[in-house]
């Protein structure tokens, strides 16, 4: 479980607790470390990290002030807002193949899902808003267990 | 003489008998009934009540003794016989004046078989006979004996005995009338003051004459009989200065009426109320009289029902006076009169529209017509009255005050008659009766009638002496067209004369024997009823009344009558208003006054209204119904100030409160209006659905659904999601003024209510007032999904003291709950945003863009080539007016720049392209425009703000919509400046 805040964890060892267990990483850096060193059977992203120290966010904020005319805050909010993105990107880079679940919409983005997935076959998405059994059901769909 | 009776046949026997014996055994007696011998044979004839011989007198039987004692001295057996019968008179009449009657009657008997025709002996032998008699039975063998004398001392005792026959044969004596009669004629017609003539004989055989007329034989000869000898009675009466007794009054009287002699029947019976001041029965008899002589003059007075035609002609007129067509009228009413002339109710109406029309002498004549075809008409008696009071006052108060007096005895519950009575009386300096007339007005008045007050003043146009005023009745109709039976009409008006003349009880009794006989008669029902209200019986009146109407409810002055009577409210009212619809002005104006008071103003008034323009200035209400009018107007004027002041102040805080609720716009309406705005609304509403829709009430079904099916841990769950939601404390005020959610509150709830303020913020900041809570369907519902939710904060707090109902129920809300703000709202927030940000960039645009920059007069001698615009475009977030700002400021740089650093023509070019990021997956749109300018431009410039030219508004606009601006190198062109924005998907909402 990677997140800036406690909410996912606290939410699905209370909600989706049944058969998972959950370990959690606050950053893209201990989340490369996390799976490297337990190898979860599921990464399961959160997508917006506000809250993380800028210091530990994940991405180029060089290259993304230049896309946004300089702005450095527009910057930083852009890689806060995509942070699940930046961690997937640095957790594939460092060797963790197994599934990741990005919690985010992308059911109004299925262009930009589907390039997504054409790059990572191993990526699904759980809404937002899902409920429990949604969620349930996407970690266990995606580790190959039966739902 | 006609001999009838039995006894007449025995006696005219006997009369034979005596003739054959006389005539055969011995010479007729002398006169004076001497005797002349006695007969044994006859004596054994007869025996008692057979054929006697001649008796002798009391002289004689002393004489024929003493000749007996002093004959040749032994007696002879005549002698004997003639000494034994004087013994039996001798002791006979000393027994009868002792009064020793069974001795009498055995000394004259005894002396009676010895004499049988002996007169002395028969008359002492009828009056023992008669003194034995037991009083109450006919002695029927006296008067055969004293009968006999008849025969056998015609001249004798006879003429001063059959007096005593006169008396004997009175009743209860039956079938000697014929006899009696002839017996008082015969003395009747003797000389008064002879002897063995009563002085009251000639009464007695007018008596006589008169009890067999009333029997119905011979009438007019018997009566004529009668009326002779009472007349006699009378004068020998008068010649004697003898005062006449009360009875033979009486006869007298009687014998005038049955001969139709009412004026000398009159006179008689004003002799005895001279006489006899204490005589009752002479009083009723005289009523008696003058009854009759008022139902004769009533029933030569009434005719029957008007035909249909003359009926419909006053049913028209009556509707044109309804609606003020008083000429219409009155063309109807002529029409009706010439139909049917004798037609009360028609001149009643016609009287009303010549006072109407100031005709009052015609309306006099017509009133007083329409009173003398029908008495009963109390509503013409008033009119009338009413018509001498107020247009010759002082003139014609007399004629006022007996036609109101007349209305009052008809209708005695029209209370306001007795206020123009006490005015009357009054005028007249009859201070009694105005005070009566005054007092009962007051006591049966409404506190607030005005009439209460001093009486208003009279009217003075008086036009001439009404008294002189006389109307002409046409022919009464044909008796076939009486509307009654004329038995019964005649019992109905003498119930009236009865009761006119002051007995009720008497009236009452005779329209009860009425009603056994016409059951079926509303007429009966009603006469009776009036008369029991007269005699105080209200109550029973209105049964009679409402009998009446069972049997025809279209009855107008009963069903008046019981509107005005009835306690019941709602009774009454429904008959006074049906005696309203069916023409009684009376009945409208007391409707209208009753719903006044029932607080049913409007129909009040409209009743008013209707009987001001059905009713005249001569209606009994009509002055009240003017002050009414005054009063109800004043009352509705007040009514509707006040109304419409409330309404005003109750309309203007509706409005205000509706406009508090309604003022304002929804999130979409702002963002229509306040593009600029976007930015910051994107951004909190971004957060609502990342940290309220996503983070929190995703979970509101999850726990509702565990605690419906109680799993394991759906308490955790639940108290979890009420700390988060609502935290730890109480809860706040769920809302504040103008119904919007109180600050204040904990958790994700406090959160979110605190997103809310921030957009009314940015709604400020911009001019705008937000009101996300009553004009923003999408917040409306997530706020009441919260304050729902917060409701069973505490069964959230504690599901493990719930009951299985109240967790069910729980458990719904969440639901429900959830559904609001989990995925429908996260998706409503979503396409709000996108619809009215998103822009379709196509060729079309920038062509369009750029004809309105090369039409600014400062390109207007510039030579510009079309443009050239090469992809598909794609769409972006932006407002339109922002992104044709940005579209416009570059093309216009460029072209201005091209002007200044490129050949002619000016040509522009523009190139839609899309890039893909790996890494996030964003697709951008590239806006490449190309121009051939050689001025130089890098991406400092252009963002450092050292373009000026408008230049740096756009980079302002493209950061705030997360583009970018830069200036690249272009193959065959000079640069391209290039624009980057964000492509929102196809399949996005």
């Amino acid at each position: 479980m990677v997140e800036d805040g406690d909410e996912y964890l606290a939410n699905l060892s209370t909600f989706v607790s049944g058969g998972i267990s959950y370990v959690q990483a606050k950053n893209g850096r201990d989340a490369c470390r996390m799976a490297r060193d337990l190898a979860p059977d599921v990464a399961y992203l959160d997508m917006r990290f506000d809250r993380t120290p800028v210091e530990d966010l994940l991405g180029d904020i060089v290259q993304l002030t230049e896309r946004f005319n300089g702005d450095t805050a527009r910057a930083r909010r852009f890689q806060e807002d995509n942070q699940g993105l930046f961690v997937l990107r640095a957790l594939r880079e460092v060797g963790y193949a197994r599934p990741v679940v990005l919690s985010y919409d992308f059911s109004a983005e299925e262009g930009r899902f589907a390039a997504l997935s054409l790059r990572d076959p191993g990526l699904s998405y759980c809404p937002d808003y899902a409920d429990a059994r949604t969620i349930r059901a996407t970690i266990e769909r995606a580790a190959g267990r039966d739902v | 003489m006609s001999v009838l009776g039995g006894v007449s046949t025995s006696w005219f026997a006997v009369w034979l008998l005596a003739a054959v014996h006389t005539t055969t055994l011995r010479p007729p007696p002398p006169v004076g009934g001497a005797p002349n011998g006695l007969g044994g044979a006859a004596i054994e004839l007869v025996g008692e009540g057979g054929l006697p011989p001649p008796p002798l007198r009391d002289d004689e039987i002393s004489d024929t003794g003493d000749s007996g004692a002093a004959g040749e001295g032994v007696p002879t057996a005549q002698q004997r016989r003639e000494s034994e019968f004087q013994g039996h008179l001798v002791r006979g009449k000393r027994a009868e004046r002792e009064r020793r009657w069974r001795d009498a009657e055995r000394e004259f008997r005894g002396a009676l078989e010895l004499e049988p025709t002996d007169p002395e002996g028969l008359r002492g032998r009828a009056h023992a006979r008669h003194a034995r008699t037991k009083r109450g039975r006919c002695p029927r063998s006296a008067i055969e004996d004293l009968a006999l004398l008849q025969v056998y001392d015609p001249r004798g005792l006879w003429l001063t005995e059959r007096s005593h026959l006169l008396k004997w044969t009175a009743p209860p004596c039956e079938s000697y009338e014929n006899d009696r009669l002839q017996w008082a004629e015969e003395l009747s017609a003797l000389r008064p003051g002879r002897r063995g003539r009563p002085q009251d004989v000639a009464a007695l055989a007018a008596r006589l004459h008169t009890d067999l007329a009333q029997q119905g034989h011979q009438v007019a000869s018997h009566l004529s009989a009668a009326r002779k000898q009472i007349e006699r009675f009378l004068g020998e009466c008068v010649k004697a200065s003898r005062r006449v007794p009360a009875e033979h009054l009486h006869l007298a009287a009687l014998i005038y009426r049955l001969s139709g002699q009412v004026d000398k029947a009159l006179g008689i019976y004003a002799t005895l109320r001279g006489e006899y001041p204490d005589d009752v029965r002479g009083k009723k008899a005289e009523e008696e009289l003058r009854i009759q002589l008022r139902v004769a003059e009533l029933k030569a007075k009434q005719a029957g029902p008007p035909t249909p035609e003359a009926e419909a002609a006053l049913r028209r007129a009556v509707a044109f006076m309804s609606e003020g067509d008083l000429s219409a009228a009155s063309a109807q009413l002529d029409r009706a009169i010439e139909i049917f002339p004798w037609f009360p109710e028609a001149y009643y109406r016609r009287a009303d529209i010549h006072a109407r029309d100031g005709e009052f002498s015609e309306a006099i004549v017509a009133f007083q017509t329409a009173i003398a075809m029908d008495p009963y008409n109390h509503a013409a008696y008033m009119a009338l009255g009413l018509l001498y009071y107020k247009r010759f006052p002082g003139a014609s108060d007399e004629e006022a005050r007996t036609q109101l007096a007349a209305a009052l005895r008809l209708r005695p519950d029209l209370h306001t008659l007795h206020f123009y009575l006490g005015h009357l009386h009054a005028r007249a300096q009859r201070r009694e009766e105005a005070r009566q007339h005054f007092q009962k007005f007051i006591e049966r008045s409404p506190i607030d009638d005005p009439q209460l007050r001093v009486a208003r003043d009279a009217l003075r146009d008086l036009e001439r002496d009404t008294r002189e005023l006389r109307y002409k009745l046409p022919q009464p109709a044909p008796d076939e067209l009486n509307r009654l039976d004329p038995e019964l009409q005649q019992l109905i008006n003498e119930a009236y004369v009865t009761a006119e003349l002051g007995d009720l009880d008497r009236a009452r009794q005779g329209l009860q024997r009425a009603r056994e006989r016409y059951p079926e008669e509303p007429a009966v029902l009603n006469a009776l009823a009036e008369v029991v209200y007269s005699l105080g019986g209200e109550q029973e009146a209105n049964v009679f009344w409402s009998q009446s109407l069972i049997l025809d409810d279209n009855q107008m002055l009963v069903h008046e009558r019981l509107g005005l009577s009835s306690r019941d409210p709602d009774l009454a009212t429904q008959h006074l208003r049906k005696a309203a619809s069916l023409g009684s002005a009376t009945a409208r104006f007391s409707l209208s006054r009753r719903l006044w008071e029932q607080f049913s103003w409007f129909s009040a008034s409209e009743e008013l209204s209707e009987y001001l323009r059905q009713a005249g200035p001569y209606d009994l209400n009509w002055d009240r119904a003017e002050r009414f009018r005054e009063r109800i107007d004043q009352f509705f004027f007040r009514f509707y100030t006040v109304c419409g002041s409330l309404f005003g102040l109750a309309l203007a805080l509706v409005l205000w409160r509706v406009y508090r609720r309604l003022r304002g716009a929804s999130l979409a309406q702002f963002l229509r209006q306040e593009p600029k705005s976007f930015p910051e609304v994107a951004r909190t509403l971004s957060l609502i659905r990342h940290e309220i829709l996503k983070h929190n009430t995703a979970f509101l079904s999850d726990v509702g659904q565990a605690i419906a099916v109680e799993a394991e841990d759906a308490d955790t769950r639940a108290i979890l999601l009420a700390r988060r939601l609502f935290g730890d404390g109480p809860m706040a005020p769920k809302r504040g003024g103008g119904g919007r959610p109180r600050r204040g509150q904990r958790g994700i709830y406090g959160r979110f209510l605190g997103y809310i303020v921030d957009l009314e913020k940015v709604g400020r900041s911009h001019g705008v007032h937000l009101n996300l809570f009553r004009k923003d369907a999408t917040f409306r519902a997530m706020i009441r999904a919260f304050e729902a939710t917060a409701a069973h904060v505490d069964e959230l707090r504690a599901p493990y003291a719930l009951r299985s109902s109240e967790r069910l129920e729980l458990a719904r809300v969440l639901e429900r709950s959830g559904d609001v703000l989990g995925r429908r709202a996260f998706e409503q927030l979503s396409g709000t945003i996108n619809s009215l940000c998103v822009v379709d960039v196509i060729p079309r645009l920038l062509i369009s863009v750029l004809r309105r920059v090369a039409a600014e007069d400062q390109f207007g001698s510039v030579e510009i080539a079309p443009l050239r615009v090469r992809g598909r475009g794609a769409r972006i977030r932006v407002f339109r007016t922002d992104l044709e700002d940005i579209l416009a400021n570059v093309l216009r740089n460029s072209l201005r720049s091209s002007v200044l650093y490129a050949a002619t023509p000016i040509a522009l070019a523009v190139d839609l392209t899309t890039e893909v990021d790996d890494i996030t997956g964003l697709t951008t749109l590239a806006i490449r425009i190309k121009d051939q300018s050689t001025e130089r431009l890098t991406n400092e410039m252009l963002r450092g703000r050292y373009v000026e030219r408008g230049m740096g508004i756009t980079a302002d606009l493209l950061s705030r919509y997360d583009a970018s601006i830069a200036v690249e190198p272009e193959p065959h062109w000079a640069k391209a400046v290039v624009l980057r924005f964000f492509v929102v998907e196809e399949t996005s909402h």
